[in-house]
């Protein structure tokens, strides 16, 4: 499909750089195929040493969505000053034979992720914090620069979220109880609006040894900026599954031990609850309250197997911090 | 959809699954056409262990059934296998769209089937085993694909595709070619082969396209000692003969499940009437090609391999390739991840 539309593109002449004869190439990259995440491929011109473009299609025709988000998010941003140069630059946006799909720029650099396994597996923690450090200024600056002053109800997935976990009963019922008692105070404040990312997951960040880039805006929408803050750490610090130290100890230990990647955890979220354009309002208990319920519903989107495995041990700790 | 069907033997086409040239009644098991003419098993599950699956996923949904039966019964890998919709994304090199008529071959559990079908406009999936595509059906139904049919068909290794000629767009062989040549003896593993391809060129129309997914047959995991199709380590890298002495000796049947280099895979489809085709490197592999590299494009494939060095964890190992594409020139570098990676894409147009 990809190969099929970079030569109609080419016929087209929708980009002038691709309009030679030579025969282009393209690397396939890993997306995901939940939600409708569209095939991702890497555009290489002929004796090119790095990739120009980064061609996204839809996996169905009529599977939209995340191409407009995304193309719709890095027309909106390119116009921000501040985060310019680490977002790709929308080239075009056409269908070919009924399938939509988009180019964007590439950004040059190497995923996050790998950086962060690379870390990990060493067990460097002063290198994930001056990989993480990055990051989190960044988000900063893209939420402070597009806060809208609106606020919105708090994360209205989580009760669906938690219907799911009952559903296939992930967790016992009284833990699912308990977690209902914690959060619906929350449901009735609303919080503040900025345009979030939704999908702050390492692979789609790129390190670069002058700054950061950050790819793949499909899940992007106004949102809580604490969304992006505890998805990054979520799946940056928690997740990734090879780390030496449990996740569940982990998710105790954010929030109370003082090694750099912790202490960087607790002071942007201070950032956050002081005084700002994007203020949270939140004093630590909701602060934790609302890092439970991302949690849970970064959870659920990871999908069953991990769900199955530790969601358990991990809300009870969450559930006996938040007493 | 009978007049979609030629006889598999004589080609002439069928009257209500009756052949009136030779003679031949097929008939049609649980609403799927079978034109089996002879008893052949494979599956990771036996028939009753199949049976069960297919109630309890007809009563509670397929995806249960896999999760929760499949995985009791085998490798909970199978799971994985079996669900996930991954594992079609090498449609980013093949020319599916909207119009297409695509032919998945050796369709296992479906997983690549329903994953396509909402980009193509029908997808025809051909099996021997006759549970498997019962479970397909299901699958599709409760999945709401409704351009999808099930054929029940001999092994590859016979060729005895019973569609007319200039039929398909796409015709996917994932994971099937290796086997083919297994479950015969009456000419050369090779030779089953190259048949079964002469066949599949016979039912892809003139702007047709043949895609395969592939282990490499020098891949380095063989090197490392990792069994190949045969169960036994090292057959693949070895000559065919002391292979099949190996396995006669250890298993008391000659080898015959046939990969090949990306250059053996060339002549292979050469052979059998095919355009020289595209290669491209899977990775991890094909069977889950998260990643997808262009096999003739050296700068390409050192840009991948330099960015996700980082993967690796044996350190001997990252420091040894890191060495390589520093060190080496450009396409010496390509050429040695090329010769061993661990499987190939090859898309191959039909040439008529």
């Amino acid at each position: 499909m990809s190969l099929a539309i970079l030569r109609y593109i080419r016929r087209r002449g929708l980009i002038p750089e691709l309009s030679s004869d030579q025969p282009l190439s393209v690397i396939k990259l890993n997306t995901s195929t939940l939600e409708g995440g569209a095939l991702v491929s890497l555009v290489f011109p002929p004796n090119a040493s790095h990739p120009l473009y980064a061609l996204r299609v839809a996996r169905h025709p009529e599977q939209r969505q995340g191409l407009d988000a995304n193309y719709a998010a890095l027309q909106a941003l390119s116009r921000v000053p501040v985060l310019e140069g680490t977002i790709p630059r929308p080239v075009v946006r056409d269908a070919f034979q009924g399938i939509p799909f988009t180019v964007e720029t590439c950004l040059e650099g190497s995923p996050l992720a790998i950086e962060i396994a690379l870390a990990d597996t060493e067990s460097d923690e002063q290198r994930l914090v001056h990989l993480l450090e990055p990051v989190c200024t960044w988000l900063w600056k893209l939420h402070t620069s597009t806060a809208t002053g609106e606020k919105a109800p708090f994360l209205p997935s989580i009760a669906g979220t938690l219907k799911y976990f009952e559903r296939h009963a992930l967790l016992p019922t009284e833990d699912i109880r308990a977690l209902q008692s914690y959060l619906t105070p929350l449901q009735s404040q609303p919080v503040p609006q900025v345009y979030s990312h939704n999908d702050m997951h390492p692979n789609n960040l790129l390190y670069r040894p002058d700054g950061i880039g950050v790819v793949d805006w499909e899940r992007s929408a106004p949102d809580s900026p604490l969304r992006d803050l505890f998805m990054l750490f979520t799946y940056a610090y928690l997740f990734p599954p090879d780390r030496i130290v449990p996740a569940e100890e982990r998710y105790r230990s954010l929030w109370t031990d003082t090694t750099p990647v912790c202490q960087l955890f607790r002071s942007t979220l201070h950032r956050y609850m002081s005084p700002s354009p994007i203020v949270q309002d939140l004093d630590p208990r909701r602060a934790f309250c609302s890092f439970l319920a991302h949690t849970a519903v970064a959870i659920r989107e990871t999908g069953p197997g991990f769900a199955r495995e530790r969601l358990p041990a991990i809300t009870r700790i969450l559930i006996a911090e938040t007493r | 959809m009978n007049d979609l069907y030629v006889c598999p033997l004589c080609h002439a086409p069928l009257q209500a699954l009756h052949c009136v040239a030779c003679n031949r009644e097929f008939r049609t098991q649980h609403e799927i056409p079978d034109f089996s003419t002879r008893d052949h098993y494979w599956n990771q599950l036996s028939p009753e262990q199949m049976e069960v699956l297919l109630e309890i996923s007809e009563a509670y949904g397929y995806r249960y059934g896999i999760e929760k039966i499949a995985g009791l019964f085998k490798d909970p890998y199978l799971i994985q296998y079996a669900l996930d919709p991954y594992r079609a994304d090498f449609r980013a090199i093949l020319p599916i769209t909207p119009e297409t008529h695509v032919l998945d071959l050796g369709s296992g559990w479906g997983a690549v089937a329903c994953a396509l079908a909402p980009s193509c406009c029908t997808i025809t999936v051909a099996d021997t085993n006759p549970y498997n595509l019962r479970f397909i059906r299901m699958r599709a139904r409760q999945s709401g694909v409704n351009n999808l049919r099930a054929v029940r068909i001999d092994p590859l290794d016979d060729a005895r595709l019973p569609f007319p000629d200039n039929t398909f767009g796409v015709v996917l062989l994932n994971g099937v070619l290796e086997y083919v040549g297994s479950a015969s003896q009456d000419v050369s593993a090779e030779e089953a082969q190259r048949r079964c391809l002469r066949e599949i060129r016979r039912v892809l129309r003139p702007d047709g396209v043949l895609y395969v997914g592939i282990e490499n047959r020098y891949s380095y995991r063989y090197f490392m000692g990792v069994r190949d199709h045969s169960s036994l380590r090292y057959t693949s890298i070895l000559p065919r003969p002391i292979a099949s002495l190996m396995t006669r000796l250890r298993q008391g049947r000659p080898y015959r499940t046939y990969t090949y280099s990306h250059q053996g895979y060339r002549s292979l489809l050469a052979s059998a009437g095919f355009t020289p085709p595209e290669i491209y490197i899977a990775y991890p592999s094909y069977r889950e090609p998260r990643f997808i590299l262009p096999g003739d494009n050296d700068q390409a494939i050192v840009y991948f391999v330099r960015r996700h060095l980082s993967y690796i964890r044996r350190k001997r190992l990252r420091h040894l390739i890191e060495a390589m594409i520093n060190y080496l020139p450009l396409h010496l570098s390509g050429r040695a991840i090329r010769q061993i990676c661990d499987s190939y894409l090859l898309v191959a147009g039909a040439g008529k």
